[in-house]
């Protein structure tokens, strides 16, 4: 019998989940042991877990990339600095979630546990390098994000959402598993790597099986991360879901998600001929992209223009990843296209690096800036609010620069972010991931991004004109105070500014993440 | 003595340690704006006064154990050139990178920059001392003390700052708290507008200065390409100097002060080549170098106030008094100053620039001079006044007297800050009188302030032996000996204007002085008797009146130094700047575009000269306004066209106005009506209602809510991308 | 045709039909019982894929334990007779469309892969040796997918979670 050697360096990488995990239950049998009536202290069990969770993963960022755990997960830096990011957002997030849930007298240690169980899944599933192993870890994060999701049953809405998210949910990951298993099929190995090395034999004997696994397990990632026009799903499941929990959906799972999709597909494109991937890659970022910022003119109710804004934000990334799998036999002289590359230089540069360096920065903004706007809208919801259409409308907003200065200047600073204005994070990122667009050619696409965002900057400075230059309603409800709700607000207003004007540091470490085992 | 000079040499603080706690000194005081604005209603007025002042006092202590740090012989500043003696630093890493070029965030305090410190929080402390009692009664106070200590804070990153991007960042902070101080009672239009000119000059001048810093990215660059056979130098072999360069400019990134150090030593034997690659190509490093000074002066033009963008200052006084004195005469306006002396080595390289920068300093100087004879308002004078000794400034630099320039910058901080704190402690007790010609007769209703007021007066007129005349003379004396190679005429010039701007000096200053305090009452007085100040705004001035009468100590030619084998006499400030100057003072002696004198002029004649020029222009003042008009009553009718040119500030706002304003607004209507209203209203706004509305109505559409429906479009997805993919291999 | 192709057509046309059954019965307990078919049948299908052991937990868990708590649930709820009945919208016929294309595509590409004799089935007991058996099984989750199966735990304490807290009484 082949008995496994494991040391304690094969379970360095899933060190950050078993802390997640281990607070989980903790926070799971103080439910039992102490149920006082005051329950804020469980909030902050779940942000100190994720904090500590996230310095285990930092400290493991700087370890070299290497397989780990039979070769089910890989340790490196991109991974864990993922970690890192999820972490930060679960702890913002269960900050926030504290007054969300304080004031519908609603805090239990059960939805602590489960958002906890949900950075878990996000982390496992970063670091996964193979199908079954990816597939579990992929639905510890699902299940728990649609437990989440139906957590507050007042009202028909969070029902309704969390069951068409499970639904939804379920028949993307059925698509998930066919194609790995079609992958299988085709390469007679589950793991990454040996999918990898088999690929290219198994293209040139069976090509259209390994495209139908190729196509099948990118509409299942493409639903994870809301990609145009697997997208239909996110307004009304962010819409119903408690605002923290949107939150830390639009951030958390989505980079999980992002982070899996480069991981499987660094393996998955080895011998295919590189335009169909790229091509793939890119009609989903342009859709998205388009989509999204489109998608997000017309909405008056600006929690569901944030869920369209992060189907946009999602568009973005997906064109790093276009970048990454551009073909590398692209040149110079190539014309200029949608959906070609067009390298400014000769030939194609090795843009990996800093494709990799750029979404890990852009993560980490959307992260800090989803988590402060979609706090400022949980801080602005009122508890008798649940069943009027209008909890989330824009007129919520007008004239609190006059009722609540600090409040306002936060959310300015969270819709100037997302729209990508100097000298908040958001802009960086942007220019980060374009840049790398464009040096690895991608200008057609690039340009498309650029003109797209610039009709997002509408939707975001609406808000800004609403909460600055309109009169506040008489009967405009004061924003409910609770501390943990402020401090996760300076925190996110603090660190949308700080890395927007200092960058360096933080650039320097994701520069490191580069180094992504097997590409 | 040698214990005396042991002790300043021995930091109680390890000096690494003081370069690494630079950050603090900025800190603070950005800390407490953000304290004062944010709670400065709520914790109430003691409480920010409380905030403010102790932020400010608190960088003054930590500035001063920097500046006994930067004394310390072991004090020394990493830099990828070898350590920078006398001088502490920290490199916190990168600040922002973009492709090859990076700038890094990083602080040094050198002797330049240490002094630069001092001067900023102790002459801040007490300006924000006199500003609790000066703004008592403003409604306002949080916000004006958020803005003072926010103006601090940006000061000290500007002179911290070891690159020009960050230097840029405090230039840029400074100009904004100067527009929000200027026109901090914003609900006077006028006062708005102000503000408004102060800003909107001071952005022509940084545009000067970014293009300037863009000019000097593409130069670096090029001599990162250079073949490494052409970097030889004396004692230095070209492919260590390549290799050492390239490895600078990687590390610290082209526009930080070591590199751009090194570059002015790669440079000299550059300077009649062309530049082979970048867009730069085929101009000469020489022409480049000059362009970028003469860019960098139109900058410092704008923030330093001289001609052509000297405008927006004297408009400035529209701010609050302390404002006036901190921003507007002792620290901001210097910063032209301050990065000339950073940036000595490069000057040195262009004889053009430095004859550029001596002509417009001298004849600022001089037309400031003019204008100020006949200014009535007290602030307007000492405007004018700051604007003339500015002009000094640049002319001592453009002289090459970079020492000396930044003697006057220290000296005039305490004496003109001074002057300010005193014309507001004499407006606040006279019910905010301003005009002169309606004050007199204040010296025995305010005695502190006239006392201080008067040693002030006495120091910028350059008498002997209080501070302004040991800075200004050595100025003087600079233009007088030092020519400019190719351009002895423009020194001679410079000089014999400084000479009679230094006479005019004395005349206007002595007039305001006689003005104000002398002489009986005016009868159309605002009160009938003037009160004098409390202890709090009048503390202030009799220590920054001490401060412009010990500063003479500066300008003592009392160090002896050992220089190839021969004494020579420094003064105690060109000694203590010398660290700071070194590579200036190789590059002087090596190329020789600027020549100095071979032998020691004897001192004493020239002090008798400039003494001599001071008391007679003082003594015509008297008479005049003393003695002949209170008895006349009118200027001879000869001289009236002369003084409503004066008045007038020589119709310079009128040209402007007519020249570039009146076009400019032209174009800006033309665009407005064409861009604006036709393109932009017409085609943008509703052309992306229109969009925004066939989305709507499409979404309305595809948005149903029915989860099916949603599954329904992703089969439809994803069967269409399969069949794609399919298509591609199966036929 | 050997027996063992004979039985795999059974099967195989049962499960389908069993599950359009799931999907097209209106009486809820006949969807239920359809699905228990499914179940079965697919069971059958594991068999002769020489799983025995999933058969068997096919059978036990599925058909059994689950499909119980099913038709409880079913019966509490007391639905009426007549589920509701199925409309037709231009995007469903879409989605059978695009259902249907994707089928297609798949049954193009299946029928293009080479026949590999490596892979013929021979239900050659001796080879198979005791594959497919509890103590193989065992042997291969423990050792070999231990990692996958740990997650697995995670998996199912995250979802037994999540099924109280969307049960239980409202917050």
């Amino acid at each position: 019998m082949n008995i496994p050697h494991l040391t304690f360096q094969d379970l360095l990488p899933v060190a950050p989940a078993g802390v997640l995990v281990v607070g989980a239950i903790v926070l799971l049998l103080s439910e039992v042991f102490l149920s006082t009536a005051q329950r804020t202290y469980q909030a902050v069990i779940g942000t100190l877990t994720a904090l500590l969770a996230g310095a285990v993963a930092m400290n493991n960022a700087f370890e070299p990339a290497r397989a780990a755990l039979q070769g089910y997960v890989v340790l490196d830096p991109f991974s864990q600095w993922m970690t890192v990011l999820v972490c930060l957002g679960t702890a913002l997030a269960s900050l926030l979630s504290a007054g969300f849930l304080n004031h519908r007298n609603a805090e239990r240690g059960e939805f602590y546990a489960l958002i906890l169980f949900s950075a878990a899944g996000m982390s496992l599933l970063a670091m996964s390098a193979e199908f079954i192993t990816l597939f579990i870890n992929l639905e510890v994060l699902s299940i728990s994000t649609y437990a989440l999701t139906a957590f507050l049953r007042r009202g028909p809405r969070p029902a309704e959402a969390g069951f068409k998210y499970f639904i939804l949910g379920a028949f993307s990951a059925s698509l998930l598993l066919y194609g790995a298993a079609l992958l299988y099929g085709a390469t007679g190995s589950t793991r990454f790597l040996d999918v990898g090395l088999a690929l290219p034999q198994a293209f040139a004997q069976q090509p259209g099986l390994v495209y139908a696994g190729f196509g099948l397990v990118l509409a299942g990632f493409a639903f994870k991360v809301a990609a145009v026009p697997f997208h239909m799903w996110t307004p009304d499941v962010y819409e119903g879901a408690p605002t923290p929990v949107t939150a830390l959906m639009s951030a958390g799972v989505k980079a999980a998600a992002v982070v899996a999709l480069v991981r499987t597909f660094l393996f998955l494109v080895k011998g295919l001929s590189p335009e169909v991937p790229f091509i793939a890659f890119s009609a989903l970022a342009l859709l998205s992209m388009v989509g999204g910022n489109l998608l997000a003119l017309p909405q008056r109710n600006v929690k569901r223009m944030l869920a369209y804004s992060s189907i946009a934000h999602a568009g973005y990334l997906l064109l790093g990843v276009a970048a990454l799998f551009a073909p590398a036999t692209a040149k110079g002289s190539d014309a200029v296209g949608l959906f070609t590359a067009t390298p400014l230089l000769g030939s194609m540069p090795n843009v990996a690096a800093s494709v990799y360096k750029g979404l890990l920065f852009y993560l980490l903004g959307y992260t800090v800036t989803a988590l402060g706007a979609f706090g400022t809208i949980a801080a602005l919801e009122r508890r008798e609010d649940e069943t009027r259409s209008n909890t989330w409308d824009l007129e919520r907003f007008a004239g609190l620069a006059q009722r609540k200065p600090g409040w306002a200047a936060a959310m300015a600073a969270f819709m100037l972010s997302l729209g990508g204005v100097p000298p908040t994070v958001g802009f960086l990122g942007k220019l980060y991931l374009f840049g790398a667009a464009v040096d690895a050619g991608l200008l057609g696409l690039a340009v498309a991004g650029v003109l797209a965002s610039v009709a997002g900057v509408y939707v975001y400075l609406r808000v800004v004109v609403y909460m600055y230059m309109r009169p506040a309603p008489a009967d405009a409800p004061a924003p409910f105070r609770h501390w943990t709700t402020e401090v996760a607000l300076i925190a996110s207003a603090v660190a949308v500014v700080a890395l927007g004007v200092l960058p360096g540091p933080v650039t320097e470490w994701f520069s490191r993440a580069g180094m992504v085992f097997g590409s | 003595m040698e214990k005396l000079q042991l002790f300043f040499q021995t930091s109680p603080v390890d000096p690494t340690a003081a370069g690494q706690a630079l950050w603090l000194i900025i800190a603070l005081p950005l800390l407490g704006a953000l304290v004062t604005g944010v709670f400065g209603k709520i914790i109430g007025r003691q409480n920010t006064h409380l905030v403010a002042v102790g932020a400010v006092g608190g960088s003054f202590l930590l500035s001063l154990l920097v500046f006994w740090a930067i004394n310390d012989f072991r004090s020394a500043a990493g830099s990828p050139f070898g350590p920078i003696a006398y001088a502490v630093g920290a490199d916190f890493g990168t600040w922002f990178s973009a492709g090859a070029f990076k700038v890094t965030f990083g602080l040094t305090a050198d002797h330049l920059s240490g002094s630069m410190l001092l001067v900023i929080t102790g002459v801040g402390f007490l300006i924000h001392l006199y500003s609790t009692g000066y703004m008592s009664h403003d409604a306002g106070y949080w916000r004006f003390f958020s803005y003072l200590n926010l103006f601090i804070a940006a000061m000290l990153t500007l002179v911290l700052a070891d690159s020009l991007p960050l230097l840029f960042v405090g230039w840029e902070g400074v100009g904004l708290c100067s527009y929000l101080l200027i026109g901090f009672w914003y609900d006077d239009a006028q006062k708005a507008f102000a503000g408004r000119k102060a800003f909107i000059t001071n952005r022509i001048g940084d545009f000067g200065f970014l293009i300037a810093a863009f000019l000097t990215v593409l130069v670096v660059e090029s001599i990162v390409q250079l073949p490494v056979t052409s970097l030889s130098r004396a004692g230095a072999d070209g492919a260590m100097v390549a290799s050492r360069y390239a490895q600078g400019v990687n590390a610290k990134g082209a526009l930080s002060m070591p590199v751009l150090e090194e570059t002015a030593r790669i440079l000299p034997n550059l300077l009649t080549q062309d530049i082979a690659t970048g867009p730069l190509t085929g101009v000469g490093y020489g022409t480049a170098l000059t362009i970028i000074l003469v860019l960098f002066l139109l900058g410092a033009a704008g923030k330093s106030a001289q001609i052509p963008l000297y405008v927006w200052l004297p408009d400035a006084m529209a701010g609050p008094t302390p404002v006036s004195a901190l921003i507007h005469a002792a620290t901001m306006v210097t910063s032209g100053v301050y990065l000339f002396c950073r940036l000595s080595y490069l000057v040195v390289l262009s004889p053009t620039a430095m004859a550029v920068i001596a002509l417009i300093g001298a004849s600022t100087a001089l037309v400031a001079a003019l204008i100020a004879f006949t200014q009535t308002g007290i602030k307007k004078v000492l405007a004018y006044s700051t604007v003339s000794q500015l002009g000094f400034m640049f002319l001592g630099i453009g002289v090459g007297a970079f020492w000396a320039a930044f003697l006057h910058v220290v000296t005039h901080a305490f004496f003109k800050a001074c002057l300010f704190l005193g014309a507001g402690s004499v407006m606040h007790g006279n019910g905010d009188e301003e005009d002169i010609t309606r004050l007199g007769g204040v010296r025995k209703e305010m005695p502190v302030t006239w006392a201080t007021f008067l040693i002030a007066t006495l120091a910028i007129t350059g008498i002997v032996p209080l501070s302004g005349f040991f800075s200004k003379d050595a100025i003087l004396h600079a233009a007088h000996v030092n020519g400019i190679a190719g351009f002895e005429w423009a020194g001679h010039a410079a000089y014999w204007l400084g000479v009679v701007t230094a006479a005019g000096t004395s005349f206007y200053m002595m007039r305001l002085y006689f003005l104000t305090f002398e002489g009986p009452r005016a009868k159309d007085a605002k009160v009938p008797h003037a009160h004098e100040s409390s202890p709090v705004m009048t503390g202030p001035l009799v220590v920054l009146a001490v401060l412009s009468v010990v500063a003479l100590v500066h300008g003592l030619p009392i160090m002896h130094v050992q220089r190839g084998g021969v004494t020579a006499t420094q003064a105690l400030m060109e000694n203590f700047l010398d660290p700071v100057f070194r590579t200036t003072h190789d590059l002087v002696a090596q190329k020789q575009f600027l020549v100095l004198p071979k032998e020691e002029h004897g001192l004493l004649g020239a002090y008798v000269q400039a003494w001599l020029i001071a008391v007679v222009a003082g003594a015509l003042a008297y008479w005049v306004y003393r003695r002949y008009l209170p008895v006349v009553k009118k200027l001879p009718a000869a001289l009236e066209p002369l003084r409503k040119l004066s008045f007038n500030k020589f119709y310079v706002d009128e040209l402007y106005t007519a020249l570039l304003v009146r076009p400019l607004t032209f174009v800006a209507r033309a665009a407005h009506r064409l861009v604006d209203a036709v393109l932009i209203d017409g085609v943008m706004v509703r052309g992306t209602a229109w969009v925004t509305k066939q989305t709507g109505a499409v979404l309305r559409y595809l948005q149903t809510g029915d989860a099916q429906m949603y599954a329904a479009v992703m089969a439809v997805a994803l069967a269409g991308g399969l069949v794609w993919a399919l298509l591609r291999v199966m036929p | 045709m050997s027996a063992e192709q004979v039985l795999f057509w059974v099967f195989a046309v049962a499960t389908v039909v069993a599950a359009g059954g799931v999907i097209l019965a209106r009486n809820p307990i006949a969807c239920a019982m359809s699905l228990v078919a499914t179940f079965f049948f697919l069971a059958g299908i594991y068999v002769l894929l020489w799983a025995h052991t999933i058969a068997a937990v096919q059978v036990l868990v599925y058909a059994g334990a689950i499909m119980v708590l099913f038709l409880f649930v079913l019966m509490l709820m007391s639905l009426s007779d007549q589920g509701p009945v199925m409309t037709f919208s231009a995007w469903r016929i879409a989605g059978v469309v695009a259902v249907v294309t994707v089928l297609a595509a798949l049954v193009l590409v299946f029928r293009r892969l080479p026949a590999q004799e490596s892979l013929a089935w021979s239900g050659d007991a001796a080879r198979l040796g005791d594959f497919g058996t509890i103590k193989h099984l065992g042997a291969v989750m423990y050792t070999q997918w231990l990692f996958p199966f740990e997650a697995v735990s995670l998996l199912l304490l995250v979802a037994i979670v999540g099924a109280v807290v969307v049960a239980k009484a409202r917050v």
